[in-house]
This record gives C-alpha cells, structure tokens and sequence, in this order.
C-alpha cells in the first residue's frame, strides 16, 4: 500500500481554491511590484535620480562587478553562518521547549523566545551596541572576571553583525522547527532506541528527518532573508560587516540609483530562486508532500543533498568521496567494534546531549533576554542617553503614565503613544489576515496538487528574498500609479489614498509566505488520517478544518502568526513607503527620532510593552487547565470541585 | 494580540498605582505667553505636517492647535531623502514638509514645492540676512528656514588633542567615524584637495575619492546619523558629525569629556527649512503654522529644546534663546566661523560621480 | 436488498511518467447484501484497501459506478455517506478525550447535545469503555484505543461500517476476542460490514461473504464454505489455507469428474467443477492437507472415524477413478498442536513432488506408528481433489 501514493483528487480543485486568495494577493500586490522592479533595473539613471530611457544592462554589470561583487559573496557568508549557527542554537532550543510536559510550560517557554522582539528594534540593537561596545558590558564583565586582558573588539565587526543577526532571526528558526516538533510521536523515538541506535542515531535517522519539514522552513525563513539585511549590518557592523542589503538601500535612497539598486535586487532574488530552484528539484515534495511515517534513509540523504547547493554545505557534507567513507567506515570498524566501547560511547554521546540540551536552552534563553535587561535597565536611566549609564530615575516611566492617565499630555509622549497605537492598528489587522491567507495556502500545498503549485511556491519563497526597500519603494510606485489611475475612473466618488489598509496590504504581502512556510512544516508532519475520519465521521470540509486540521495545526499556526505579529511590528521601510496621513507607527517614530536621539521614553515604553504582555501572557497560561486547552467538562469539573470545599468550610 | 491592547491600559493603571508618580515640571509654556495670533477662521480644519520626530519643542503643536483650534496630525520620518522618495511618487496629503536645505533645491526644481506666499508669513521678517535668500533656494521660493547647524568634527579631548584641521582626522591612528553623508565627505575632500566642495568635475571628485580612500584606513564605520553613540560609549575617539548631534550628547552626559570644532579648511553648514509640498490639502493654514513657527517666542522655545540653532534673529535679539547655548562654540558658531562653512547644493551634474566615488570609499575604507 | 455495489470500478493511480501509473483496482464488480459481514480479502497491495476508500469516499474511481443503498456516490464527498469507517491505525484525534472522539460525528449531524451525550456514552458502554471517557487516545491501550474507534463509527448508525484491517495492531488473544466481539456486535445491530484484512482466517471466521482480491482484481466471490472447499483459482486456494498442488496432463473428461497423469506418473481422479479444459492440457489438482490420509503400507489402519485393511484398501482403489491411493515415503512428521503435520514425498526421483498431510491428533498412537523414512500410501477421495486453472 505504501507504494501507491495516495491522493485526493476531489481535493483537487478545493486545493487551488484554498491557494487562490494568496495567489491572487501575490500577483497583485507583489507579482507587480516585483515586475516594476524588473523593468526599473533595465533603465538608465537620470538626472536627480530619475528613472529614464535607453534600456540597458550596464546595472547589471555595474552590480555583479568588482565593486558589488564581493559584498555578495559576504553577504552570503554571513548569511550562512548566520543560518547554520541560529540552526544549531535553535534546534535544541525548540527541542527543549516541545520536551516540557505541560502545555502551559510549553507556552511560556515558547513565549519567552518571541517576547523579546516585541520590543522597538532599534531600541535593543542599542542594547547589543551597549553589550559589544570596547568599554560594554561584554568587556568589562570579561576583565572583571580575569578572561581576557585587553577588551575584545567585536562591535564595529563581521562577528558583531553575525551576533546581531543571530538574535534577530533565531525565533525564525525556532518557530518552525518547534512547529514541526509540537506533539512528536515519542513511540518512534523509542522504537529506534529498541532497535539498538545510539542517542546520535535516533536523532540523526528518526527525529532529525521527522523534523526536517520545520528545519528545512527555518533554514530558509532565516537564511533568505539574511542575504538582503541592512538595519544590523549598518548598525553593529561598520566598514567590515557591510553587507549587499547596505548598498541596495543606498542606491534607492533619495536621488540615488534606483535602476541599480533594482538590478542588485534582481540579483539577489535571483541567486535565490536559482538556489530554490535546484533545492526544490532535489527535494521535491519533501516539504509540500505526504511524508510517511517510515521515511526511508536515501530520501534523508537526498534531502540533506538537496539543502547543499541551498547552503552552500557541499564541501562539509558532500556525497563524499568513496576512498573517504571506506576510511572512515574502517576506522569505525577498528574502534568501535568492541562493545566496551560502544557502551561507553553511547554513554558519553548521552550524557554530553542530555548536558547540552540543558545547557543549550539556557544558554539560549540568557541571549535572548540580555539585551532585554539591558534595554530595561536603561530605562531607568536619568538621562536622554541610551548608551552611557547616568543615575536611576522612574521619570520616563512617570511620563508615559501620566500621559496615558490623561493628567498632564506631553506631546513627545503623546505622539510616542499615538505611534503605538497605530503599530497595533497596522498589526493586528496585517496578523490575523496574513495568518488566515497563510494558512489557507499551506493546507492547499500540503494536502493537494494542482496546475501551478510550483509557482506558488516559488512566489512564497521570493517574497521571503525580496529586500524590503525595494519591495517597498516598488509598491510605493505601484498603489502611487494605480490609485491615480483608479480615482480617475471613479470621477471623485471614492479616493483612494495612502494610509492604513495600504500599510497592512504591504505588511501581509511580506508575511504571507512566513505563515505558509511555518504551517506547512507543521502540516507535513500531520497524518491526513484525521481529517479523512473527521470527513468519514461526516464533517464537512468547513467543520474539519475547524475541528480537526486546525486544532492539530494550532501550534504551526501560533508560531507563524507570533512570526508575522513581530515582523509587523518591526517593520520601517515597507511600512514607510506605504504611510499615509497619521499612520506613524512606533517604529517609524523611533527611526526619526534618530536625527536627535533616542530617548529612555523608547525603552520605558518597551518595558511596559514587555510586561503587559508577559501579564496577559500569564493570566492566559493561569487560566488554563495544566494539561491542555479549556474543555468544558474540566471547567464543570472544577467548580463542583470548589463548590464542594465551599460546603466544606461553611456547612450549611 | 487585541486583548493585547485591551490590557495595556489596566496595566498603566496598575503602574501608576504602584509607582511614586513624580510630575514632570511643566517646562511647555502656555498658549498664553505667544504673542502670535492666528490669522484666519481656521477652526476645525486639519493641518498634517511631515517632520522628524521631536523634531519641534513640546508645546509648539499643541499651543497652534489652542490658538487656531486646528487639529494638527504630525508624522514623522527618518530621512529627508527618504520624503524625495515619498513624495516624488505623489503626496498624501501632507501640508507642511521640514526639510534639509539641498532637498529644497533638488524638490523645487522637481516642482514638488508650492512656491511660498511671503505676504501670508509676516514673520519671516525675524529671520537673520545670512539666511534669508540663500544659495540653495534663491528668494526663498520655495522655503524658509527653520533650525541650522554645522557639520565638523566631534572629539573625546580625552584621548585627541585639540583637532584645528581636517588633517587631524585623516591622520589620526585611533578608530574614527565618518558620516554616510557623500556630499559632505566628498566636500570635505575636494575641499583638501583645492577644490570647490561642490565641484561638479569627475577628475576632481576622482580626486577626492582616491584622497578618502588614501585616508580612511582608521575608519570603523561609516554611520548613518549615529556617530554619536560610538563617540559616547568610547568606540571611536572621533567622528564627523553634526553640532547638534554633539549637543545632545554634551547635554546627556553633563560633562566636557568631548569638544566639537569645525576645521580651519572649512565645514558644513546646514538649514533645515519648512516647505509646502505640491498637493498639499490646507496650504492656507500651513502658512499660517510656518509664520507661526517663525514668532520669535515658538522660535525660541523650538532652538532651546532641540539644542539647535536659530535663524530667528528677533529671538536671538529678544534674548529669548538660551545664553549658554550662544556661547558654548557648538551651537551658534562665531560670524567668522560661519564664514568658512559651505552649503552643499545639489548640482544634478556631478550626481553620478558622487555616488559612484562614495560607493568605492565606503566598501575600500577601513580594511 | 443490497447495500453496496460496484460496478466495474476501476482505480488508476497516474504518475508524471504514464508507463509508471499503476492500476489499484481493475474492473471490480461486487454486491454487499443488506446486513451482511463482507470481508475483502487478499495480499498487501491487492487493492482491498482502495476499493475501501473509494466505497468510503476517499477515493474516486478511475471508471466505474458505486450503489449504496441504490443510489449512485461517486460524486458524493465521504461525509454525506452513509458510511463509517474503522480506520487501519484508528485514526483517532489526538486533542479530544474519547468522549469528544465518540461525539464528534454526532456533532455533526447536529444533534441536540443531550441526545449526542446520551447516544455517545451509550456506545461507550456497549464497547465497555464508558470508565475511560475523559481519557485522551493517547492514554489508552491499543485495544481500547480500538474500540473508541468502533464506537465513534457506530455510534453514526451507519447503514455499512467499513473496516480497514481493525484487529492488524492487537495481539493474538486480544484479536480472537475482538473477532468475536465483532461478530456479536453485528449480528446484535444489523449493520452491513465490510471488512477488509489480509488475515484468511479471520475472514473465515467472521464473513459471511468473502471476495478474494488480488493485483486489483476480484478472483472469488463466495460463503468461506464455498471459498475454502471449492476454489476456482489456484491463487484462492493458495491463499485461503494450505494446498497442495500436484500438476498433471488431462487424460479423460466425464461428467464433472476428470482422469489426471500427474508428474509423478500415477493417473488419479479429481472433480471438475468449474473448469473444463480440453483434453491433454495441463492442468493442477489442489487438494487439502486434511482431505489425505496417511496410512501404513500393511495392517491395519484406525482412525477416528474408520478402520480399514490397508490391503484391502489397495485392491479397492485399483481401477475405481473415484478414490486414489499413492505410495510414498514420509519425509518428515511435525507436531503443532491440534494437528500432525506430515510431508511425504510421492512419486520417484526427478518426477517427484512433496505434499502436505495433516491428521488430528486424536489418538497419538496412531501418528507414532510413522516413522521418517518409511514407506507410506497417501489416500484421497476424487471429490477433494479439484481440477483448477492458474
């Protein structure tokens, strides 16, 4: 039975149905722009930065050449590691989560990886500057302690912007691998060790290709868009951590050279979709398609395969040559025959994994969170600066109460307040939409085949490579040109301008594609038997999304729109060109307050962002049962329960 | 994430409850005290106004809305290139743009400015000589100016002597930090080189550009508009920067750990200006708040809580700006000190040069 | 009244490369009468499986016409059929308790919430698993786990309960009282099953209909009497049981009855039921293991049932077509149990073939007598041996 795939062909057409919102979404509002962008890169600079005839290729040139090339070739280095080392932290991180046994812990612990990020951006890349600086607090903890004797020079380095990059995108790589992980069958982990593997093998044969719909989504959700980052490069990098996102930016900025930084764009999308395009030959409906239970070790060979050309790995993993793997099986053979010693190689295997898996978590939790204090503790700061410590004071704290009791208004406050407000009016429209879109598109390409697929796919991932600013700018020209054709044809009934919808319109066009890349990993994972049962059980399509594939989906599903939330939120440059009147949002405010500085206000309001949400969080986990979600009966359960020891302790 | 919001303000409460609520001392001065009065029935009406962020003293906005009974909508931005952008492609509806003075030219000559109705801006009187007319808006077509400052050099005298020339930077051996400003760098260089700092001549910017190169082995950044912080934190012991930007930092900490010079070659000088961009919604009202923002007393306040420096020669002779900051060499500069800055003005001619020069300085610098 | 019929179903699976689709279900015609127990039989890969899903909605056929209850579904989708299935690996949902599980397709049929309760702890009681209602899947053992999956379908009242090979995952004990469960809940609610498994003796013991399937096709529709005491196709009587199989050259045909020359050279007797080959055609004869009888070369023979003189016997069968003795050397005898299980070689060198004979252990004594080596007769009578085609 095996052999035969099975498939759904009533499903057929639902599934194109199911993609067709994100499909239509894309073409319109990215397909387009991405076609403005196109054409831009094919035309020639001219004066005062305008967009001219003749057509030419000399961008092209110009971008792949001597200048541009080597930061390409950077960018996709620190774009590596940066992805191999979030892989390696956040493996184990999301491991450790999904192994806490109550569902409430699970949350929580899941939670403190995204909270950190519910912070203004460049208020905790200030943060990490404070940490790495030469006289930061990374130093002068290490002298203190004797560890070094000259303060490291990290700020201002390639290692700053990897440290940086690391933070921001290591909740991309958990999210999806937790996803993935959420309910894992624990039986075939102890099948395999019955089966006589070792810690290494269970993990590298049964829960490493298991998981490796969710690794496969959070290599790409972090490395794609590492290629094209600029904000931390820019930041913490200097000279040395200039990355490709940098000069993009540049060229698009003002009268610079938009043909150019369009055709470094282009470039750049390129080298990712020709990478996807190998990675999706190789592997091919590994991610999309119906994993069996029983994968089989060739098509895990042929899917770490299919990562290499992606990741550039070749060289580490390789198919090898067969002189070296006859050496090493030989070797194997020579040392590890006896059983003493396999014995105590499995053991020191166990324990070192059991060390690590502790250790790993905290060690991961204590990054995340240390910018955090640091940012906290610079709220108190009794000063305008964020970087040098100048006493404690409450009063940042003191403004923005007042100001929010309504007693005394401070318009810096007020606006700081507004600018808020409207991050969460941009936010929580752009979450819920995207995540809705998202998730659609992921059932569809999980469970169903149809004409375009492919595509599809394809456009998820280019949404994910485009960089933002020219995504930005190219709807910018876009919703400029097309609104002023359409308020024209409506002859001034309706007209159509810039503000919130076209801001969320942009924020769920660059998050659909992370929704539907996080559930399908979660999707994949996920027998199909249920929803045949629900259906068999004589659920329709509509009830057994709603009660089957949802709930089970619930944790992909949460992990992509906290994802989306948190991108929302951080977002400057996208959300910038698609503003309109009175569309501020925090992180725009924060990003002009740059020309002056940025104040402790910033980080006072954070922290408050960071608590009320830690509070919600809380009363939420308080609220629910230990070992899963609210049910009725328990909830009955429980006021008999309190009931009875009411009567208990007043009879009568 | 809505409950979210829900939440946000029982959790004020809650703060407000258990912190001891100090009041600020209330520094905005009163609608009251503004000698200005609006000139028009504005009542009801909106103004939306594009501007950085604070970029304004605390109580300008409110005082205009009390006096006009306006509603003013202020959003803001990070760049002035980042408006060119915005605005090129349409405007949304702003009514009053702040911007850098070589935008002024650029955006004028883009025809995204509304030319200036002066009659409607009696106060426009109260601006300085030296700024009225300038070179990079002839007339004052299309803006008046708002705050001005000067780019130079910023320093730790801890660790640098006292800097008198562009070359103590280019030979300093510490770390140091330029800013990602190609005008003003390329300026600076062609200006060391003998040459007009907006020279339009692709030997002379290729000049500049190899002398920058030549020079810049000690930079550790080229920062886009926060040299400052890694002056504070000790990171680099010198960085080109803006006066204003040195202020704030003199402010915050207290101290004169850090001194600001502009070279004996010269500097930058800049304005940032008030514009009424093409399709502005109220240009009337937006008028009336540029005239109101050039009253000598909102004037004053917007130069003494920014640390900026004013062209409102009414305030300055009003004694309406704070002494200290006349005086401190950082804010207001002395009339011969003005004399050697420039203005960079955005010649279309040399633009590509500059961009590519700035594109190879800034990947060849400090490595 | 029948319940469920197909007619002419067939199931393609396509692939990219069309020389590598594969046919799951070729022209499958089959009647499920009102009531009955109906047991899909056949090897892995036979296509009992699909044939279910697509009876199930699952599955659309390829080609073909599927009835329940008379009218036409194939392009009814699975949840407005009214059918229910007892999947393969239960298929359970892992966030409900098992009293979410039993009412959730109640739910479905909009119910009032009383009624569905009532119905769903009902089913829980008739499964005896009403103690654990609160229980998530997960906590429960695999036979419990079973009959939450039981009672969830039942508890729809379908008019046909599918069964995907329900019993595959428990153990021996547990499946032989789960069978018999089955059955009993059946017959106690009338509801038509249709059963698929790969097991043939639990389709002997439960069906009251069995189609042998095999590569897609149905070989054999029929009672398990039928389909065990008269095979049509040597692949039938291969997998329903064991056989042997002697192969032969047809000498002569009557009635219903044929002479054979088997390999070995000895010419034998055997019934021709449903076949009629031409004369001087090969053919093969199964016969059952337990249809032959072993006896000694001399003295007497007892067993259960009859007692002979083995000499006696030998000049009998001389010339009578209609029961066939054999000289042979015992090869080997086992002991399983119930039976003995003896292997003799027939025939001489080069022509020779092995068969299988079981005795019941009912006098030990009688089996002890044998001794490898020795020489034996193998005795049938012509109605147990049956002319088949491959």
């Amino acid at each position: 039975m095996n052999k035969i795939k099975r498939s759904l062909p009533r499903f057929q057409t639902r599934g194109a149905l199911l993609a067709l919102p994100a499909t239509l979404w894309l073409i319109l509002f990215f397909v387009i722009p991405l076609l403005i962008v196109l054409v831009v890169s094919f035309h020639t600079r001219g004066l005062r930065g305008k967009i001219q005839l003749p057509l030419t290729t000399e961008n092209y040139t110009y971008v792949t050449g001597d200048i541009y090339g080597p930061i390409f070739e950077r960018s996709i280095m620190i774009a590596l590691y940066t992805t191999v080392i979030c892989l390696l932290i956040g493996y184990p991180l999301a491991f450790y989560i999904t192994t806490r046994r109550r569902a409430a812990m699970r949350n929580f612990m899941l939670f403190l990886v995204i909270l950190p990020f519910w912070t203004n951006f460049l208020v905790r890349t200030y943060a990490w500057r404070v940490l790495l600086a030469k006289e930061g607090i990374l130093n002068t903890v290490l002298l203190e302690l004797q560890v070094i004797t000259t303060p490291l020079e990290i700020l201002l380095t390639r290692d700053a912007v990897i440290i940086g990059m690391v933070y921001g995108y290591l909740p991309y790589m958990v999210l999806p691998i937790y996803a993935s992980l959420a309910r894992f069958n624990n039986q075939l982990l102890q099948a395999g060790y019955d089966l006589g593997g070792n810690d290494w093998v269970i993990f590298r044969r049964i829960l490493l290709p298991l998981t490796m719909p969710g690794v496969i989504a959070g290599c790409i959700l972090v490395f794609i868009p590492s290629i094209g980052a600029f904000v931390t490069p820019d930041m913490l990098g200097g000279t040395e951590g200039r990355m490709i996102g940098n000069l993009i930016e540049r060229n698009f900025r003002g009268t610079g050279h938009w043909p150019r930084g369009a055709a470094a764009s282009m470039v750049l999308i390129g080298l990712v979709a020709i990478g996807m395009l190998i990675y999706l030959a190789l592997v091919e409906g590994r991610m999309y398609g119906t994993p069996s239970a029983t994968t089989h070790r060739l098509s895990i060979r042929r899917k770490i395969a299919g990562a290499i050309p992606l990741f550039s790995l070749a060289a580490v993993i390789g198919e090898g040559d067969e002189s070296a793997l006859n050496r090493v099986s030989q070797w194997r053979l020579r040392f590890w025959l006896s059983d003493q010693w396999r014995l105590r190689r499995d053991m020191a295997l166990r324990y070192t994994g059991q060390a690590a898996l502790l250790l790993v978590p905290i060690a991961s939790y204590i990054f995340l969170w240390i910018p955090i204090v640091v940012l906290i503790a610079f709220s108190f700061n009794d000063s305008r600066s964020v970087a040098t410590w100048h006493g404690f004071t409450t009063r940042w704290y003191d403004n923005i109460i007042t100001n929010a009791v309504g007693s005394d208004a401070r318009f810096s406050t007020d606006q700081m307040l507004q600018s808020l407000t409207n991050s969460m009016r941009i936010a929580v429209p752009a979450t819920i939409i995207a995540t809705i879109i998202g998730t659609l598109t992921a059932i569809s390409l999980v469970r169903s085949n149809f004409i375009g697929k492919r595509w599809l796919q394809g456009l998820l991932y280019l949404t994910v490579a485009i960089p933002e600013i020219a995504f930005g700018i190219s709807l910018l020209m876009f919703f400029n040109r097309s609104f002023t054709y359409l308020n024209e044809q409506l002859g001034g009934h309706l007209t159509l301008t810039f503000g919130f919808t076209t801001m969320i319109i942009a924020h769920v066009t660059f998050s659909i594609s992370y929704v539907a890349i996080v559930v399908s990993a979660r999707l994949a994972n996920m027998s199909k038997n249920w929803e045949e049962a629900a259906q068999d059980l004589g659920a329709n399509n509509w009830r057994t999304f709603w009660r089957v594939t949802f709930p089970l989906a619930l944790p992909g599903i949460v992990a992509g729109a906290l994802l989306v939330f948190t991108m929302s939120l951080d977002d400057y440059v996208i959300s910038f060109f698609t503003s309109g009147i009175g569309t501020t949002t925090l992180t725009m405010y924060v990003y002009g307050l740059l020309k002056l500085t940025i104040t402790p206000e910033i980080n006072a309001m954070s922290t408050l962002m960071i608590v009320a949400s830690a509070l919600l969080v809380s009363l939420s986990l308080f609220l629910q049962r230990p070992d899963s979600g609210w049910s009725r009966i328990k909830l009955g359960k429980s006021l008999r329960r309190l009931r009875s020891v009411v009567r208990f302790l007043f009879p009568a | 994430m809505t409950r979210k919001l829900l939440i946000l303000p029982l959790l004020l409460a809650f703060v407000v409850l258990s912190v001891n609520v100090v009041p600020m001392p209330a520094q905005a001065q009163d609608a009251s005290d503004i000698g200005w009065v609006c000139p028009e029935e504005f009542a009801g009406q909106q103004l939306n106004v594009f501007n950085w962020s604070l970029y304004i003293s605390e109580a300008a906005i409110p005082n205009f809305e009390e006096l006009c009974d306006v509603k003013v909508v202020y959003d803001t931005y990070d760049t002035t290139e980042a408006v060119f952008t915005r605005l090129r492609e349409g405007n949304p509806g702003f009514d009053v743009v702040f911007l850098s003075d070589f935008m002024v030219t650029l955006m004028g000559e883009e025809d995204l400015l509304e030319p200036l109705d002066l009659d409607l801006i009696p106060n426009f009187a109260n601006i300085g000589d030296e700024f009225k007319d300038p070179a990079y808006d002839p007339g004052n077509v299309y803006s008046v100016p708002y705050l001005w400052g000067s780019t130079g050099i910023s320093y730790n005298v801890e660790r640098v002597d006292e800097i008198t020339s562009w070359n103590d930077l280019f030979d300093y051996d510490g770390p140091v930090a330029w800013m990602d400003e190609p005008t003003v760098m390329l300026g600076v260089a062609l200006l060391m080189n003998g040459h007009d700092p907006n020279s339009v001549d692709s030997d002379e910017i290729a000049e500049a550009r190899d002398y920058l190169i030549d020079k810049g082995g000690n930079v550790r950044t080229i920062a886009a508009s926060d040299g400052t912080f890694l002056l504070e934190t000790g990171e680099v012991d010198i960085i080109v920067g803006y006066s204003g930007e040195l202020f704030q930092i003199l402010t915050n900490c207290e101290c004169d750990d850090f001194a600001y010079a502009i070279p004996e070659e010269g500097g930058n000088i800049y304005v940032d200006t008030m514009t009424i961009p093409t399709g502005a919604r109220n240009p009337e009202l937006a008028h009336a708040f540029i005239d109101y923002m050039l009253d000598p007393v909102v004037g004053a306040a917007n130069a003494n809580e920014i640390g900026y420096a004013s062209p409102n020669q009414v305030s300055i002779d009003m004694g309406l700006i704070d002494p200290s900051y006349l005086e401190n060499g950082v804010i207001y500069l002395e009339p011969e000190t003005i004399e050697r800055l420039f203005y960079i003005t955005q010649n279309p001619e040399g633009e590509l040069d500059r961009l590519d020069a700035w594109d190879e300085v800034s990947l060849m610098v400090g490595e | 009244m029948i319940d469920v019929e197909l007619k002419n179903i067939t199931k393609t699976f396509s692939a990219r490369r069309k020389d590598r689709s594969t046919v799951a279900v070729d022209n499958v015609s089959l009647q499920v009468e009102s009531g009955e127990f109906f047991a899909l039989l056949g090897p892995s890969g036979c296509g009992k499986t699909t044939t279910l899903r697509i009876i199930a909605g699952f599955e659309k056929a390829t080609s073909g016409e599927l009835l329940i209850r008379g009218k036409a579904m194939q392009h009814i989708p699975p949840f407005h059929r009214p059918v229910n299935t007892v999947f393969q690996d239960y298929a359970l949902f892992p966030h409900m308790s098992v009293l979410h599980n039993v009412m959730f397709g109640l739910e479905m049929e909009r119910l009032d919430r009383q009624t569905i309760r009532s119905r769903a702890h009902e089913m829980l009681e008739l499964v005896r698993l009403d103690h654990l209602s609160d229980r998530k899947p997960t906590e429960l053992s695999g036979g419990q786990q079973q009959r939450v999956a039981l009672a969830r379908a039942l508890v729809k009242r379908p008019a046909v309960l599918l069964l995907d090979e329900p019993l595959g995952a428990l153990d021996l004990k547990l499946r032989k009282a789960m069978q018999f469960e089955l059955k009993e809940m059946q017959s106690q609610l009338g509801i038509t099953f249709i059963y698929v498994t790969h097991d043939q003796e639990e389709a002997l013991t439960m069906a009251d209909r069995i189609a042998v399937m095999d590569q897609g096709h149905v070989l054999q529709v029929g009672t398990p009497d039928e389909i065990y005491e008269n095979p049509h196709r040597r692949f039938v009587a291969d997998f329903i049981g064991e056989t042997n199989f002697l192969s032969g050259e047809i000498l002569e045909e009557r009635q219903d009855a044929g002479v054979v020359r088997l390999r070995t050279g000895h010419t034998v007797g055997a019934t021709l039921n449903h076949v009629r080959p031409s004369v001087g055609s090969d053919v093969t004869i199964a016969i059952r293991p337990e249809k032959l009888t072993l006896l000694p070369t001399q003295g007497n023979y007892r067993s259960e049932f009859w007692e002979a003189d083995v000499n006696d016997l030998v000049n009998r069968t001389v010339g009578d077509p209609s029961t066939t003795l054999i000289p042979g050397i015992l090869k080997s005898s086992t002991f399983i149990g119930t039976d003995m299980r003896h292997c003799v070689q027939l025939g001489l060198n080069g022509h020779s073939v092995d068969v299988i004979i079981r005795t019941q252990n009912f006098n030990r004594e009688i089996d002890q007598r044998f001794e490898a080596g020795q020489q034996v007769y193998v005795y049938w009578m012509q109605q147990n041996a049956r002319v088949l085609v491959d």
